[in-house]
């Protein structure tokens, strides 16, 4: 056999083990690990858990069950909040515009602009200040407002994803005016509607003590650790007993990301095995480190997130706080991409203001003697805000006042002076982009801009399991089938084109494990589409194949032509279906996106194994002599 | 095996019929358009909600396994919505020792949408206590936002169509790229008109598949019209009959035509019958598509080549 056949085969082998390769992950993970494995591996190994998980093929939401929400900043609420003088025309060319907006593409501060132009009411009239004279400013002001409400609304929602308790969710801002969620494996759709939907709330709340906090901090670690499989059982049962109703709690099988089925199944026995042996794994060392920089606050390796959140739910830590603090809560802090701790705070409960006593916040490059070269927030309060706010710093000098937006502590300055003129400072920030975002959610507290669902695509995990199962189960059908015949038509080319198809899937699948790829359902039937289609540039060139044979010639020579003339005809027939599916990407939303996808891996993956493929098996079997006639 | 060895068929012949067939189809497609007051949008498009929920109870009790409608109906106008859509979605299924019954149902855009359906689901399952009923799927699209996704649809499939019939204008001639694209728009049309007359809906999905469509008929278009342009090439000076040529290539690949659509429809059959109900309307809008796809490259793609070959003929008067 010449060399050159081998280099072939070589090359031939070689694509199959990479897509092999890049698929192996997808395939031990879903088939190969049940969720005991998968449990034990995600506490005792996170980062392979995580490599394994990352590259493997992500499953849609409508496949894995999961909501897909798309939202925009209630613009009508905000003009309302920010005007003065309100009166009944105000209401009507509010009300009317927001109306026509739900319909149009056109703004609704446009369509109120108008209205008002309408009745003949000046826009100044409720909007106008000093720096706000006429309309073009006014309505430059209130496009600005909008802008920032929904930068606003981004922070809010990122700093409430921990609420939804899923994992990986993904919030991005989609255009310029829209936000887009996407959480997999919710298995309370009502409440995440709630969360989302729910209006910020920003509190200023004093923090305990050093002392206090490192008491709190040792006992727990102490309680936890001190725990053998016996207390926890305990412990567990009575949670049960105690908060059965509590949906806000979060259970242990969401941590480990076991979810219950809407349908309400009784959860089998191997899923309490493993939440039990979750337990076991969970508190070997100290959860809380002391900060040796800031002693008002404790330390949580990032890793060990979800054994905070475990522990705060724990009736026994719970009652220990009780015991210690009765007014105080931990509440966790804000995590810095390179920082590896999360920070916990032990606030009380009790806030001394809300951010609706803010009237701006903005950022700004230091300029005190002490914040030279870092960066600072200014912020003032209204009247009545800056009556407390005077009170409250005045009463605790030299102690950290913590900025906690929906139970989530954003910053902990110390107080430094009494602040008699409600204008504060925020110093000692690192970088422009903190300041930025402290100062977002500062004027988050003051302007309610909620977020109203625009279009929601939510799937149960059952009916995703349904599709899966149903996807699969066509797909072995479809193969078996489209396979079947072709052995019967072409005989053993025709299992030669069985051999290629299979490759095809491998490759397509090896593919979009490879680049991260989501597979959706369209995908899943964009994929039995193209087994049904990917024989074709096959079918083509064995058609041509035996035309040449039928004219007489060698066989040598009739696959040398047949594969050649059916090249362009392949090319130019992929060329163009590879156009309608790259224009289908364009359009596409998320699941036809995936469809569209699969679909343009697929025209490539048949033409490079019809191509190069299937001919260097008729090559190398006719050059080593174990067949001089081929069966087509 | 070979089904179709050197045939002989006059396909040409049979054009004018064929053009009358289609001709009918499309008429009848835009008849039912304009009566149905264009295509039925489903929630994608038109806005609302659609929601999915499963009854499900123990195969043995007493109950009958069909949920009877008209029960959930009077649910639905308890709360004001007794005329939204509401009907059986998919066959009963048993899991175990338990059957299961998914009803759809189809509200029109309202602003409590999400309390409605909360106290809905709760009646639900008072009303009907053998069974436990769960909200599977949701789905709700806002007015503007389906107003969006119909101009997103349609300039897709437009803007497909430009670039094929570029980039088929670049590789073959003016005249070919013509006719393929006069051959979508059939196919596309009818599909249409089929899912006008059937009542189904048109939702982003199906959009996909007209897409699709449009990829596979074209092709099967391409496939002929190559065949074509290699034997224009090496019969021009021995065959003055250019409808004969198109004839011989249509022959020539028929039996890979018949195997590659025969092996599709397969696929896309099985899809539909066991693929579940929500990718039901999509395997059946790919299965019209590709039974008309395979038949338009025949009889309409390449007649207008004949056609257009005619009118060419009769213009310029022989030379001699």
């Amino acid at each position: 056999m010449s060399r050159k056949i081998w280099t072939k085969i070589a090359v031939v082998a070689g694509i199959i083990i990479l897509f092999a390769y890049f698929l192996y992950p997808t395939i031990r993970f879903n088939f190969m690990m049940n969720q005991r494995d998968k449990d034990i591996l995600k506490l005792e190994n996170p980062d392979k858990y995580e490599s394994l998980l990352s590259n493997s093929i992500k499953l849609g939401l409508d496949l894995q069950g999961g909501m897909n929400l798309v939202m925009e900043v209630d613009v009508k609420e905000l003009l309302d909040a920010l005007a003065q003088n309100k009166d009944e025309r105000f209401e009507k060319a509010l009300e009317s515009a927001a109306q026509e907006a739900r319909q149009t593409d056109i703004s609704i501060i446009t369509l109120f602009a108008r209205n008002l132009q309408e009745m003949n009411v000046d826009l100044a009239r409720y909007y106008g200040s000093r720096t706000l004279r006429n309309q073009d400013e006014i309505l430059e002001y209130l496009r600005k407002q909008r802008d920032e409400a929904v930068g606003r609304s981004l922070e809010v929602l990122r700093n409430r994803v921990d609420e939804f308790g899923v994992a990986e969710p993904n919030i991005q801002k989609q255009g310029n005016h829209r936000l887009v969620v996407e959480l997999a494996g919710i298995t309370d759709p009502e409440r995440v509607r709630g969360i989302v939907g729910k209006t910020a709330l920003l509190e200023f709340r004093l923090l305990k003590d050093p002392q206090v906090i490192d008491n709190i901090g040792n006992r727990i670690n102490n309680y936890l650790r001190g725990q053998s499989k016996e207390d926890t059982t305990k412990i567990t049962q009575q949670d049960e007993e105690t908060a059965p109703e509590d949906t806000s709690a979060i259970q242990a099988e969401e941590l480990f990301g076991e979810r219950e089925e809407t349908e309400g199944t009784t959860k089998d026995t191997t899923e309490a095995d493993s939440a039990n042996l979750a337990r076991e794994h969970l508190f070997e060392e100290n959860l809380f480190l002391s900060n040796p920089n800031n002693p008002n606050v404790l330390l949580i390796p990032k890793e060990n997130e979800a054994r905070l959140r475990y522990a705060l739910q724990d009736s026994g830590v719970q009652r220990i706080l009780s015991e210690e603090v009765g007014n105080a809560e931990l509440l966790m802090g804000k995590t810095e991409p390179n920082f590896p701790y999360i920070p916990v705070y032990l606030a009380n409960k009790e806030a001394e203001l809300t951010g609706e006593t803010i009237e701006g916040a903005q950022q700004q490059v230091g300029r005190s003697a002490t914040s030279i070269g870092g960066y600072e927030v200014s912020l003032n309060f209204n009247d009545e805000g800056a009556k407390i706010f005077s009170r409250v710093t005045g009463a605790n000098l030299q102690k950290p006042l913590a900025i906690v937006l929906d139970d989530k502590v954003q910053s902990a300055p110390i107080i430094q002076s009494k602040i008699r003129d409600g204008r504060a400072v925020v110093t000692g920030l690192n970088t422009m982009e903190e300041a930025k975002d402290l100062a977002i959610v500062l004027r988050a507290g003051s302007l309610p801009a909620p977020l109203r669902i625009m279009e929601e695509r939510t799937v149960g995990p059952s009916l995703g399991k349904d599709s899966v199962m149903k996807g699969t189960y066509s797909a072995l059908i479809g193969l078996v089938m489209v396979g079947l015949f072709m052995m019967i038509y072409y005989k053993m080319s025709g299992a030669i084109a069985d051999f290629a198809l299979l490759l095809n899937i491998i490759i397509i699948l090896g593919t979009m494990s490879a680049f991260h790829a989501t597979l959706t359902l369209p995908g899943i039937a964009g994929l039995i589409l193209t087994i049904g289609m990917a024989v074709d540039a096959n079918v083509l060139i064995f058609e041509r194949i035996r035309e040449e044979i039928d004219k007489g010639k060698s066989v040598w020579a009739s696959i040398e032509t047949g594969y050649s003339r059916a090249f362009i005809t392949i090319l130019d027939a992929n060329v163009t279906t590879f156009i309608a599916a790259a224009v289908l990407y364009n359009f596409g939303t998320g699941p036809v996106k995936g469809f569209a996808l699969v679909l343009m891996i697929g025209i490539l993956a048949s033409m490079l194994t019809a191509i190069f493929v299937t001919r260097t098996i008729y090559e190398s079997l006719l050059s080593k002599k174990l067949i001089k006639q081929i069966s087509i | 095996m070979r089904f179709f060895q050197n045939t002989k068929i006059d396909f040409m012949k049979a054009r004018k019929v064929a053009l009358i067939i289609s001709g009918s189809l499309i008429l009848i497609s835009l008849i039912s358009l304009v009566i149905h007051g264009g295509p039925r949008f489903g929630v994608d498009f038109r806005g609302g909600t659609f929601l999915q929920i499963r009854f499900k109870h123990q195969a043995d009790s007493q109950q009958p396994l069909q949920v009877p409608i008209d029960q959930v109906r009077k649910v639905f106008e308890e709360f004001g919505h007794g005329e939204s859509e509401i009907k059986h979605y998919g066959e009963t299924e048993t899991h175990g020792d338990s059957a299961l019954q998914d009803i759809a149902v189809r509200l029109d855009e309202t602003d409590e949408t999400d309390t409605l359906v909360t106290q809905v689901m709760a009646q639900l399952s008072s009303s009907f206590p053998d069974y436990s009923i769960h909200e599977i799927r949701r789905e709700t699209v806002g007015p503007k936002i389906g107003k969006e996704l119909v101009w997103a649809a349609i300039w897709s499939i437009l803007v497909a169509m430009l670039l094929i019939l570029i980039y088929i204008m670049w590789r073959f001639e003016f005249r070919f790229g013509v006719g393929a694209v006069i051959a979508l728009f059939h196919d596309v049309i009818i599909t249409l008109g089929i899912f006008s007359i059937m009542n189904l809906e048109i939702t982003i999905p199906i959009v996909a598949a007209l897409l699709t469509i449009i990829g596979y008929s074209l092709n099967d278009t391409i496939v002929v019209y190559d065949r074509i342009r290699e034997n224009l090439k090496t019969f021009r000076r021995q065959i003055q009959n250019y409808s004969g040529i198109i004839n011989q290539s249509i022959n020539e690949t028929l039996s890979r035509t018949i195997v590659t659509s025969g092996t599709t429809l397969i696929v896309v059959i099985v899809l539909y019958f066991f693929g579940g109900e929500v990718i039901n309307d999509f395997a059946f809008a790919l299965i019209c598509g590709i039974i008309i796809g395979t038949y338009s490259s025949i009889y309409i793609a390449s007649p207008i080549l004949v056609e257009w070959e005619n009118r060419k003929q009769a213009k310029v008067p022989a030379r001699k």
